[in-house]
């Protein structure tokens, strides 16, 4: 490169090394904005939330969004807030792009003094985990991800069920309530996030019960089903079809063997399989369908939890999510009230560093069955361990519980969790 | 299954695969025919015929085969717009900006169907289509069978077209030289705009049909790129090439993935697509451009 | 050549007198006074804005530096590349891998970032020599596709989906972390290279890329080597994606494929665009507009919302309208982009009143 021109006319070289002097100036000015009380005065306490509202997974955000918004509602308007403080939320958007989840994060804790961030999606929860270290915000992530929680981070909480425990649940339903000891099991997994965590679990399963897997296919999300995948479970005669994919390639799955003839059970082995538009859109080809979930089913009014979550979401016009039986919503469910129990609990003077002390408090915490207990301490950041069995129905066009909370096997949960 | 039929299977899968393929290229090939344009809006063109059907049938409730008709009128209402407001202005462009003029319009479908209709996921039931039919120990959909038919018609509707009509052949001149065309009297801006038109007119017919195996989303535009590979190899102005290039792409995906498995058959069509541009980029059937000084 | 005679302001930015003059990037004495305003005003940034500004702006510079070497490839070589993403991408994983793996120091695995890219570059470059335009794109959408892929799959290499953490970079034992620390890094890069690239593009090789442009047959009849001045484009832009990625790797702290996808590359595409190919001030304009767009639109919802509570969830869509209609219209307006009308305005100014 012929650097004649400029090199004669700037000061190319005083450039070069103010620049040097200054990075090292600011090398060492690290100002961490670990502000105890930062989005927390008499009246009102600020969280953050950064979800995907536009492009990948935005029905998963909005949904999300919304649900915190209705509950934390219902928190400020009729319980007057939590110990006198009502909620303020701020919400972003971050496009299921970590950079952009990035700037979020730094806008909420910078700009809108947050005190705590919600974020949604594995990728843009695991980027903001040393961020969240370093300035001390704690960062509640609705995300199965291993590195969320693996090792114990003290202002790091993921909210969900471990995507491994969903899997091996699934198993231990074969196993145990349908007896079938030796399962011939054929895996059919998305190649992204879920999927891929779904194969993991199985694998874990198939050591633990000591079977084999017998013919596996990946998937690309959201295209159409490869035949020859259906074909190939045919040819190995599998005899339970186990699926970690989102709602619209599990129904494509799903009809894609009613037309090869490929008639045995399907179990979706990660809690949004579970999604009762499968229902609706595979009709007649869900009928031997089963999935897991993580939390409680909307047509499960029993339980006190999901009435009142009806209930509240009827109240503040959410009906849209209510009536598409959103498991998005749902999900946002458990971690809104773990958020407004962990406030209370860290009383009347809130800081940031007590209402971490709270978040560690939680022993088996009852949800009103809307979500397996919460247990949180130091050691375990991660917040549920139970799953559910659920089963299609096609009169309800849902998919309803067929067991209680199932527990992973002592030996599998030490895998995963190393505790 | 023996490995003969497993063989079999495997080819009648890709065969129907394959006609999907092509039925989304042709929508690519009817624009690149007469206007020299690829059109990187293709898939955003089905997702919106898709969307719209399904706002017809599932929410004003019409029968289906009414639903259908109106959502093709609505396309070619749609092509024929998008020409005339957007593509009549780029006339005489550098053939990078109207790309991606096109790229930029998929963005503009994209937000647009997304804050109409939102990020749900929504099916539409295509009556008849999931029934099987089966022969001689093989299986078939007979959505598939409909998917195969229907290409076959429209291909030998727009042969048809091309060769006998008058606006047809006013195409052909268009695309083979568009200065003679004009000089002989054909209204080259009506060309455009009705090419436009059916070619958004297909991408109705593809978005349905893809609809009813998958769910609807905003994400389905995606399917649009999956094509490319047919169309390229086929001779990207080719309708011919299109069917054999979707053939041959689709039988060469199931073939890996039945055999190799895997990540293979989520790479081979775009390795297809790089290998075809290397080696020979006009295609099987394209009409091979003489770069002159 | 008589020494007395000088050129009057205006026609000694235009005109040169000898060889010398015409390599030199800022010729004018009020052009070398804006240079050193605005380059005190960038330098002065951080302290003048707040963490997360200081990081908004990084972005932008780190895409400067992408989209300048996208607009040596397309705006200068005529070179259709929409698979600049891919390249960024691989700068930034081999950022994160040297390192993880190696003790080399971070101001060393930048640029060796950008050369690994670079290297792909001219694998990539080599049967691009057989493509031009149409195909050349597609080709470079497919080439991204797979790399895609590629990085999704190869979990040991790149931590597949779950994404890669990016070791601290440490610059004599002190950690280079605070937003204003890796602002000055960025800069730093920055400025180094857009004036490597305003070299490059007024010498003998940036002639020689626009003569490829223009009608690279010809330039073939007259002596300019396709085969070298192609793969050379494609080379130099690489290494620009190269170090653009490493730059973004660092400062995002963890990077993941969902970072690097085909938006990105779409995204630089449209840098070029509203900026004006062809012209590296174009490129610096389009980039830093395009990444604040997204959160100048967010800000813009921000002010709505009290208004309107549930525009928040919707906004992200009238974000994508947003971003494609911008395309749209500097495409069918302003095909010259930006720095095309900022020359056309100026040049307006420069004849008044003699507008013909």
């Amino acid at each position: 490169m012929r650097k004649k021109g400029i090199y004669r006319s700037a000061g190319y070289e005083t450039l070069l090394i103010s620049m040097v002097v200054f990075t090292l100036i600011f090398a060492f000015a690290h100002a961490a904005f670990a502000d105890s009380k930062r989005g927390i005065d008499d009246k009102s306490v600020t969280i953050g939330i950064s979800a995907p509202l536009s492009r990948l997974l935005a029905e998963a955000g909005q949904a999300s969004v919304d649900c915190y918004q209705a509950y934390f509602k219902y928190v400020n308007e009729v319980k007057g807030g939590v110990n006198g403080r009502k909620i303020k939320l701020v919400v972003t958007d971050h496009q299921y792009e970590p950079s952009r989840s990035l700037a979020n994060f730094k806008r909420l804790v910078v700009r809108d003094q947050a005190m705590a961030v919600i974020s949604w999606g594995t990728p843009a929860s695991t980027i903001l985990i040393k961020p969240a270290m370093e300035e001390k915000v704690p960062l509640i992530a609705m995300s199965g991800g291993r590195d969320l929680y693996i090792p114990s981070k003290r202002y790091v909480v993921a909210f969900a069920t471990p995507w491994e425990f969903q899997s091996v649940a699934t198993v231990t339903y074969i196993i145990d309530k349908l007896g079938d000891k030796n399962p011939k099991i054929g895996l059919f997994y998305n190649n992204d996030d879920f999927g891929r965590s779904g194969k993991a679990g199985i694998e874990l399963a198939a050591k633990h019960y000591g079977f084999e897997i017998l013919s596996e296919a990946p998937h690309i999300t959201g295209s159409p089903v490869d035949k020859a995948a259906v074909t190939n479970f045919k040819k190995a005669g599998v005899k339970y079809v186990m699926v970690g994919a989102h709602s619209g390639d599990v129904s494509s799955l799903l009809l894609e063997m009613k037309s090869q003839g490929l008639d045995c059970d399907v179990f979706g082995v990660l809690a949004p399989s579970s999604d009762p538009k499968i229902i609706e859109q595979a009709g007649e080809a869900a009928k031997r369908y089963h999935s897991v979930d993580q939390q409680g089913r909307w047509t499960d009014t029993k339980a006190p939890g999901i009435q009142q979550m009806i209930d509240i979401t009827k109240k503040y016009g959410f009906v849209n999510h209510m009536n598409e039986k959103s498991w998005y919503y749902t999900s946002a469910w458990g971690p809104a009230l773990m958020i407004e129990e962990a406030l209370r609990r860290a009383g009347k003077d809130l800081t940031v560093e007590k209402f971490v002390d709270a978040l560690d408090t939680f022993n088996n915490w009852e949800t009103g069955d809307s979500n397996p207990p919460i247990t949180l301490n130091p050691k375990r950041r991660i917040s549920c361990i139970g799953s559910i069995i659920v089963k299609a129905d096609l009169e309800q066009k849902d998919l309803l519980p067929v067991s209680g909370w199932i527990m992973p096997p002592r030996d599998v949960a030490k895998t995963v969790l190393g505790e | 299954m023996t490995s003969f039929q497993y063989f079999i299977q495997l080819l009648i899968d890709g065969v129907t695969t394959g006609f999907i393929y092509s039925l989304v290229g042709l929508g690519f090939v009817i624009v690149f025919k007469s206007t020299k344009i690829l059109n990187l809006a293709q898939g955003e063109f089905m997702m919106a015929g898709a969307y719209v059907t399904m706002a017809f049938y599932n929410v004003l409730r019409l029968p289906f085969l009414a639903a259908f008709g109106l959502a093709l009128i609505a396309g070619y209402f749609l092509g024929f717009v998008v020409d005339r407001v957007f593509l009549r202005r780029m006339v005489g462009a550098p053939i990078f900006a109207v790309v991606m003029l096109t790229v930029g319009l998929s963005v503009l479908l994209r937000g647009l169907v997304g804050l109409i209709w939102g990020h749900d996921e929504r099916t539409i039931a295509v009556p008849l289509f999931h029934q099987i039919v089966k022969a001689a120990g093989f299986s078939i959909n007979f959505g598939s069978i409909l998917v195969i038919v229907l290409c076959l018609a429209l291909v030998i509707g727009f042969g048809l077209f091309y060769k006998f009509t008058k606006t047809g052949t006013s195409m052909r001149a268009t695309a083979t030289d568009t200065n003679s065309a004009m000089v002989m009297g054909i209204d080259i801006s009506r060309v455009f705009s009705v090419s436009w038109g059916l070619s958004s007119l297909v991408s109705v017919f593809s978005g349905v049909v893809l609809a009813s195996i998958t769910i609807i989303k905003p994400g389905m535009a995606d399917f649009g790129l999956k094509a490319l590979p047919a169309v390229i190899l086929g001779g990207i102005d080719s309708i011919l090439g299109v069917i054999l290039g979707g053939i041959i792409v689709g039988i060469m995906e199931n073939f890996i993935g039945g055999y190799i498995g895997g990540m293979a058959q989520q790479l081979s069509p775009y390795v297809i697509l790089l290998v075809v541009l290397i080696i020979k980029p006009y295609g099987l059937f394209g009409t091979k451009e003489i770069e002159r000084l | 050549m008589e020494k007395g005679f000088a050129l009057p302001r205006a026609r000694k930015r235009y005109y040169s007198r000898d060889y010398g003059q015409e390599l030199q990037l800022f010729r004018t004495t009020s052009q070398k006074v804006w240079l050193v305003a605005l380059l005190a005003l960038v330098v002065c940034f951080p302290l003048l804005l707040d963490r997360y500004t200081c990081y908004i702006a990084t972005l932008a510079l780190a895409a400067v530096i992408g989209s300048i070497g996208l607009n040596i490839l397309t705006g200068y070589t005529g070179q259709i590349s929409i698979g600049h993403g891919a390249f960024v991408g691989v700068g930034a994983y081999s950022y994160a891998l040297i390192l993880a793996k190696t003790s080399l120091p971070f101001w060393l695995a930048i640029p060796l970032a950008g050369a690994i890219s670079g290297i792909l570059g001219i694998l990539i470059g080599v049967p691009a020599l057989r493509m031009r335009g149409l195909y050349l794109a597609m080709a470079t959408v497919a080439f991204h596709l797979i790399m895609d892929q590629v990085v999704m799959n190869w979990e040991s290499l790149t931590g597949g989906y779950q994404g890669l953490d990016v070791p601290n970079a440490t610059l004599a034992g002190y950690a280079v972390k605070s937003e204003a620390a890796i602002y000055y890094v960025t800069l730093f890069f920055t400025i180094a290279l857009t004036i490597g690239a305003g070299n490059i593009t007024t010498s003998k090789i940036g002639r020689a890329f626009c003569a490829v442009r223009d009608r690279d047959l010809a330039a073939e009849a007259i002596g300019i080597s396709l085969v070298k001045y192609k793969i050379l484009a494609f080379f130099i832009s690489s290494v620009y994606a190269g170090v653009a990625g490493a730059l973004m790797a660092l400062c995002l702290g963890r990077i993941s494929p969902y970072d690097f996808g085909l938006i990105v590359s779409i995204a630089y595409i449209s840098m070029i665009i509203v900026g004006g190919a062809g012209s590296i001030f174009g490129s610096i304009i389009g980039a830093v507009l395009i990444t604040l767009l997204p959160f100048g639109l967010s800000s813009a919802s921000d002010l709505i919302q009290p208004y309107y509570p549930s525009i928040t969830t919707k906004f992200g869509d009238v974000k994508t309208l947003a971003y494609g209609l911008i395309i749209i219209v500097f495409l069918i307006w302003e095909p010259e982009g930006l720095a095309g009308r900022w020359r056309k305005v100026t040049a307006y100014f420069r004849n008044w009143p003699f507008t013909y």
